[in-house]
C-alpha cells in the first residue's frame, strides 16, 4: 500500500465521528462543558442513521451545506462541509464533514452544538461591533471584513450572541467576538499560528522558543504572549540596525529570525527571545505590569548587529557598543552584542552573545520601565539610580527564574557574569568594591565620565537592595543591617519597584530614593514592618540618609 | 434481573408436584419404593429388600422428588438471548502526547456502562448430562473516563499544569466466542439448568483516550480541560468464562429461559505510545429462546 493511502484507510476504519447528544444521545463523546456535546462514534449503520439525519437537518436549515470537493487521491470520492446554523446564524465551530464514495456516505466527522435556545435578534448592528473592536485596536475593517453575525459557544458551556470581526494589527491576526446585545468582548483570540520550539541558548542550555509558522517557516515572532515580541537577525548589517533604530528603515518578516524545523540553532536569537518573554512574564506575574508601558508595547530584540568576523578591524566605538555591550534603544527595541568569535579575547576573556545572560537581557528591558515611568535622567544621580533600578530588575529575574547558586545559569548578585569566559561581572550588588563601584554614598563617584558614573554608582542602591534581602554589614559604615531573607525577596523586589516606578521623580537622588522605597515598604507593608525596618539599615549601612 | 431469573428457577425447583421432562416425555408417577424394587440407573433390577420378622412394615413414602441426576436423552442444545451486560472491569490507561515542544501525559480511570448484550450457545450431548459446544456474545457498552493529566508549561521546562476532568459515552463493543463444556441439570418439570463453563476468546474495539483538549492562556500558569481526543483501538485476549442458563420448556423441544454469565479475559490494548492492560468480558444477563433436539 502507498504510505499515502494508510490514513485514509484509517479513517475509514472509523466509519464516523460525530457529535450532538440530541441526534444520537447513545454515543455521546467526550463531553465539555454544559448543555451540548461534542465527538461522538458511530459505527457503519449509524453512518446511514447519520444521512438520513443530516438531510433532515439540511431541509430544516439547521446544517448549510458549504459545497461540495472531489477528492484528490481517492477517485470517486468527495467530501462536503456542511455549516451549523440556529435560526439562520451560523452557529461557531459547528459544523460536519461529510465523505462519500460514489454517492454512498463513507463517514461523517465533526462537531454539532445542542440545546441552543438564543434569540437571533441583535441589539447592535455590524457597524457598532466593527466600531467597538476598531476602538480596541485602532484599525477599522473594510467593507469586505465585516462582522458577521454568529452564536458563539462558550468556555463556560452556553451561547452567545456575538458578531465575529478579523483584524490583522501591527503585532497580531487577532479574532473579536462581540456580544451583540452589550458590546462588550466575549472572545478574542489570536489566528497566528503560533507553535512552541526549542533552541540551544548561549550557554548550551535547551529552552522553548514561542514561534509563528508562516509559508512554511518558523519565525521568531511569539503570537501567545499579550504584546508582540520579536526577534530580528540583522545578519551582521550594522547599516541597516542602525537605520533601523534611527527609524530609518522599517523591518518586516523577512528580517526576523528564522528557523526550518523550529529546533533553533542560533543561541543569539534562542536567548534573546525567550529572555525577552521571561521578562515580560516576571513583570506581569510578580508585579501585574504589562509590558514596558503597562499597555504591552511590542518587544523587539536586534541580533547580530554586526559581523563577528569584523571584529578585529572594527572601530574601538563600534566594539564597545555592537560587540561588547546590549543597549535599550527607546520604543521597547533592544540591541545585542555580538560578543567575539571562539578565540578571540578581550580583556583576558573571550565574549559570548550579550543575549546569552538573563540579567542583560532583563537589565535593557528595564531600561524600557522606567522610560515609560519614571523615566530618571541618565546621568548624576539619577542616571545611578536608573542603572540601579535596571540592574534590581535582572538580578530579580535571574532570582524568579534560575536557581540560586555561583555556577553559570544560576542566580546571584553579579551582573552579566554568565557572558565572560573565565567568568566575570561587570558589577556585584553584594560587593560593589570588588568591581571598583562604591557601596557607599561617601565613595560616590562625583566627575563627569560616564555621565556623571552613572555604571559606578549605581552600586550604592544596589548595595542596599542586597542588604535589605540578605542582611548583611556594609563594608565601609560596617553598618549591619537584617534582612528580610531570601525567600521574602519578592517584597523588597516590590518595595523597589513601587518607588522607581511610581514615586520617583525624573531628578531623583538618592536621598529621594531612600525615602520613596520607605514610603513603598509602608504602602505595601506597614509602617514598622521587617521591610520597612530592612529598608531604612540598609539605606543607612550604604550612607544615604 | 438476576434476581428474577433465580426466583423463577427457586420457585419451580421447590415444587415436588413438578416432574422433570429431560427427554421430552411427560414424567410418569413413581411408584412406592415398598412395592417394587427400584430401578438403577443402568436398566438392572435392584434386589428386593427383606423386612426382619414382626418388623412393622415402613409407611408407604411419598413420591421422591425430581432427581436432577436423570439422564438426558436428547443431543444438544441451542440457545440464543437477548439481555445487557451489567457489570464489567474498568481499566486505567497513559498516554504520552507533545504539547509545547515537552512530553504531556493523560491518565485515563475508565468505568464500564451497562449495554446491551446479544449471545448465542450450543451444544452437543455427549455423556450423560454432559454436552459441548460453543458460545458467542457481543455486547455494546459505554465508558466513562475520569481523566487527570500534566500539561508542560508553553515557555518553560518541568512546568506542569495539572488538569482533571471527565468524558463520557466512549464506544466499546466486545465479542466473545467460547468454547464451552454444559451440564444439564434438571430443577423441575420443563424446568432445566445448564451449568457451562469454558475457555473463550473476547476481542474489544473501543475508543481509548490519547490526548487532552484543553483552553489554556496568558500567562498559562493553568490550564482548563475541555475534553479528550480518542483513538479507535482494537485487541483481544485468552480468558475464561462460565455462568448457568435456565430454561423453561413450552413444548417438547422449545424454551424460554434466562442466562447468567460472567466472562474475563485479560488485553493489552496500545491506544497511543503506553500499553494498557484491560479486563475484558463481565457479568452478563440475557433472556431468549431455547431449543432441544
Amino acid at each position: 500500500m502507498h504510505p499515502a493511502q494508510q490514513p485514509v484507510r484509517r479513517s475509514l476504519a472509523i466509519l464516523a465521528v460525530l457529535t450532538t447528544a440530541f441526534l444520537t444521545p447513545a454515543h455521546p463523546f467526550a463531553q465539555s462543558g454544559t448543555g451540548r456535546r461534542s465527538l461522538v462514534t458511530a459505527e457503519g449503520r449509524d453512518v446511514r442513521l447519520w444521512d438520513a439525519q443530516i438531510s433532515r437537518m439540511v431541509r430544516d436549515g439547521r446544517l448549510r451545506s458549504r459545497g461540495e470537493e472531489a477528492d484528490l487521491v481517492l477517485g470517486g470520492r468527495s467530501h462536503e462541509r456542511l455549516d451549523q446554523y440556529h435560526q439562520g446564524v451560523k452557529v461557531f465551530g459547528g459544523e460536519l464533514v461529510r465523505q462519500a464514495d460514489g454517492g454512498q456516505t463513507v463517514s461523517v466527522i465533526g462537531a454539532l452544538y445542542a440545546g441552543i435556545s438564543l434569540d437571533v435578534e441583535p441589539v447592535l448592528g455590524p457597524q457598532d461591533a466593527a466600531a467597538i473592536v476598531a476602538d480596541m485596536t485602532g484599525v477599522s475593517v473594510g467593507p469586505d471584513r465585516a462582522p458577521e453575525l454568529i452564536v458563539l459557544p462558550t468556555d463556560e458551556g452556553g451561547y452567545a450572541l456575538t458578531y465575529r470581526v478579523r483584524v490583522l494589527t501591527d503585532d497580531d491576526l487577532a479574532v473579536f467576538f462581540v456580544d451583540a446585545g452589550t458590546g462588550g468582548l466575549v472572545l478574542r483570540y489570536s489566528d497566528l499560528q503560533t507553535t512552541i520550539g526549542t533552541g540551544q541558548g548561549v550557554l548550551n542550555d535547551t529552552k522553548k522558543v514561542s514561534a509563528t509558522l508562516r509559508n512554511g517557516t518558523y519565525l521568531a515572532l511569539d503570537g501567545m504572549r499579550p504584546p508582540s515580541i520579536r526577534t530580528y537577525d540583522l545578519k551582521g548589517n550594522l547599516a541597516r540596525t542602525q537605520a533601523y533604530v534611527n527609524g530609518l528603515l522599517t523591518l518586516n518578516d523577512t528580517d526576523l529570525a528564522a528557523d526550518a524545523d523550529n529546533e533553533w540553532t542560533d543561541p543569539a536569537a534562542v536567548d534573546a527571545h525567550a529572555y525577552a518573554g521571561w521578562t515580560y512574564d516576571y513583570l506581569y506575574k510578580r508585579f501585574n505590569r504589562q509590558g514596558l508601558d503597562h499597555r504591552n508595547l511590542p518587544m523587539t530584540s536586534i541580533v547580530h548587529p554586526v559581523r563577528r568576523e569584523d571584529w578585529a578591524s572594527a572601530p574601538s566605538s563600534v566594539l564597545n557598543l555592537y560587540y561588547l555591550n546590549a543597549f535599550y534603544a527607546g520604543g521597547g527595541v533592544m540591541v545585542y552584542g555580538e560578543g567575539l568569535p571562539a578565540g578571540a579575547t578581550m580583556g583576558g576573556r573571550q565574549w559570548k552573545y550579550f543575549s546569552g545572560a538573563l540579567d542583560v537581557v532583563a537589565h535593557e528591558l528595564a531600561h524600557g520601565v522606567t522610560d515609560y515611568t519614571s523615566d530618571l535622567i541618565y546621568r548624576n544621580e539619577s542616571g545611578a539610580l536608573n542603572e540601579a533600578f535596571s540592574d534590581i530588575i535582572g538580578t530579580s529575574v535571574e532570582f524568579f527564574y534560575q536557581q540560586a547558586g555561583s555556577g553559570r545559569l544560576q542566580a546571584d548578585y553579579l551582573l552579566g557574569e554568565d557572558l565572560t569566559e573565565p567568568s566575570g561581572a561587570f558589577r556585584s550588588m553584594a560587593n560593589p568594591q570588588a568591581y571598583g563601584d562604591p557601596d557607599h554614598y561617601s565613595r560616590r563617584y562625583t566627575g563627569t565620565a560616564d555621565n556623571g558614573g552613572v555604571h559606578h554608582n549605581s552600586g550604592i542602591a544596589n548595595h542596599a537592595f542586597y542588604l535589605a534581602i540578605e542582611g548583611g554589614v556594609n563594608r565601609t559604615s560596617g553598618l549591619a543591617v537584617q534582612g528580610v531573607g531570601a525567600a521574602s525577596r519578592a517584597k523588597i523586589e516590590s518595595v523597589f519597584y513601587r518607588a522607581f516606578t511610581q514615586l520617583l521623580p525624573a531628578n531623583a537622588t538618592f536621598s529621594m530614593a531612600r525615602a520613596a522605597t520607605l514610603q513603598a515598604a509602608r504602602d505595601l507593608y506597614g509602617a514598622g514592618s521587617d521591610v520597612e525596618r530592612a529598608m531604612e539599615q540598609a539605606w543607612s549601612a550604604v550612607g544615604v540618609s | 434481573m438476576i434476581a428474577a431469573v433465580l426466583a423463577l428457577a427457586s420457585a419451580l425447583a421447590a415444587s415436588p408436584t413438578l416432574a422433570q421432562s429431560l427427554d421430552g416425555q411427560p414424567a410418569r408417577q413413581q411408584p412406592p419404593q415398598a412395592a417394587k424394587p427400584a430401578a438403577q440407573p443402568d436398566g438392572k433390577q435392584a434386589a428386593p429388600r427383606t423386612q426382619p420378622a414382626g418388623a412393622k412394615a415402613p409407611p408407604a413414602r411419598k413420591a421422591a422428588p425430581p432427581q436432577t441426576s436423570k439422564a438426558w436423552k436428547g443431543r444438544g442444545f441451542a440457545v440464543v438471548s437477548v439481555g445487557a451486560q451489567l457489570a464489567a472491569p474498568g481499566y486505567t490507561s497513559t498516554a504520552d502526547f507533545t504539547v509545547h515542544a515537552e512530553d504531556a501525559t493523560l491518565n485515563a480511570d475508565a468505568t464500564i456502562g451497562i449495554g446491551p448484550a446479544f449471545g448465542a450457545r450450543g451444544g452437543v450431548r455427549v455423556w450423560k448430562n454432559l454436552a459441548v459446544g460453543g458460545g458467542l456474545a457481543v455486547v455494546s457498552t459505554s465508558q466513562e473516563l475520569a481523566i487527570t493529566g500534566r500539561l508542560p508549561h508553553p515557555f518553560q521546562f518541568n512546568r506542569y499544569r495539572e488538569v482533571s476532568g471527565t468524558a463520557d459515552g466512549l464506544a466499546r463493543t466486545e465479542t466473545l466466542v467460547a468454547f464451552e463444556v454444559s451440564w444439564l441439570v434438571a430443577l423441575a418439570r420443563r424446568v432445566d439448568m445448564f451449568v457451562f463453563a469454558g475457555p473463550a476468546y473476547i476481542n474489544v474495539r473501543q475508543d481509548m483516550a490519547t490526548r487532552i483538549q484543553f483552553n489554556e492562556s496568558f500567562p498559562y500558569d493553568t490550564a482548563t480541560f475541555t475534553g479528550v481526543e480518542t483513538a479507535s483501538v482494537s485487541g483481544g485476549g485468552v480468558g475464561a468464562t462460565g455462568g448457568i442458563d435456565v430454561s423453561y420448556l413450552v413444548t417438547k423441544r422449545l424454551g424460554i429461559g434466562g442466562e447468567l454469565r460472567y466472562s474475563y479475559a485479560p488485553a493489552t490494548l496500545t491506544p497511543s505510545t503506553q500499553p494498557a492492560s484491560v479486563g475484558l468480558g463481565g457479568l452478563q444477563a440475557a433472556f431468549g429462546a431455547r431449543i432441544l433436539f
